[in-house]
């Protein structure tokens, strides 16, 4: 299966390529960041796609898939993905904090939930969105 | 005038860590980490047990559960020997996680056995072989 960023035409830009940048973190740890969301990436490849718990896991109530990888002692990130296809899309990318249990933080995941199902709806309508991982 | 069609160039953050000459020995670390973590989570499930029941045969906490079998951190050696204990790992999950060849329980079937069994058999060899070689 290939691998593919989604690529928004409003923004301009693959949203998992931007959030990639990881600007803030330093260099060694940025590497090892991406190091192993690649190897997880390539873990759910192997496996066609499908959501392979503990590594990728499906999201209730959405049509994609997760793929989470600690940033910090707190911070988790969360890759979004589907398969079309013969790709693995990916959609979107974020961070979240551990502990969400204010209505606001759980507001906060929601909001990147909806976007990235817009992502999903738009990329079925444009399959040709996308960039080469 | 500005061609507003035009792709932002945003350069491939993946490409580029790919380009450093640390990126492949993380990459295998996590790889192994994955491979880990994958194991204990399937024994663990095929043994009905949850996060939070290991880590309290483990005394350790639900979350390092989690991160260990997200492949999220370096296991320390105790803690693995305490969920390789509590889970009763077989040589068979740790030749899933080292890809190594584990050795083949047989027993005698019939007359065919030779037959049968002749690609077990070439295994084993092989299997014994490799470990001669190890052990001189």
């Amino acid at each position: 299966m290939e691998v593919v960023y989604y690529f928004n035409n409003d923004l301009n830009f693959c949203p998992v390529k931007k959030y990639l940048e990881l600007k803030g973190v330093s260099q060694d740890k940025k590497i090892r960041i991406l190091a192993e969301i690649d190897q997880k990436i390539c873990y759910v490849r192997q496996n066609e796609g499908r959501p392979t718990p503990p590594i990728s896991e499906p999201l209730r109530n959405y049509s994609f898939f997760e793929i989470n990888t600690r940033k910090d002692k707190n911070i988790v990130i969360r890759v979004l993905y589907f398969r079309y296809r013969n790709q693995i899309v990916l959609l979107n990318a974020f961070e979240k904090s551990d502990s969400y249990n204010t209505a606001r933080a759980r507001k906060t995941i929601e909001k990147h939930y909806d976007l990235t199902n817009s992502y999903y709806n738009q990329f079925k309508i444009n399959p040709k969105n996308y960039e080469k991982y | 005038m500005k061609n507003i069609n035009q792709k932002k160039l945003v350069a491939d953050p993946m490409a580029e860590a790919r380009q450093n000459p640390k990126f492949l020995s993380y990459s295998q670390e996590a790889a192994n980490r994955i491979k880990l973590g994958v194991e204990i989570y399937n024994i663990r499930m095929s043994q009905n047990m949850s996060q939070q029941e290991l880590a309290r045969i483990t005394k350790t906490t639900q979350k390092m559960i989690s991160n260990i079998e997200s492949g999220s951190v370096d296991v320390r050696f105790s803690t693995l020997n305490k969920i390789k204990e509590a889970l009763n790992f077989r040589v068979e999950n740790w030749s899933r996680i080292y890809n190594f060849l584990a050795p083949i329980e047989f027993c005698w079937v019939g007359d065919n056995w030779a037959e049968e069994n002749n690609k077990n058999l070439n295994k084993i060899t092989s299997f014994v072989m490799s470990n001669e070689v190890l052990l001189n």
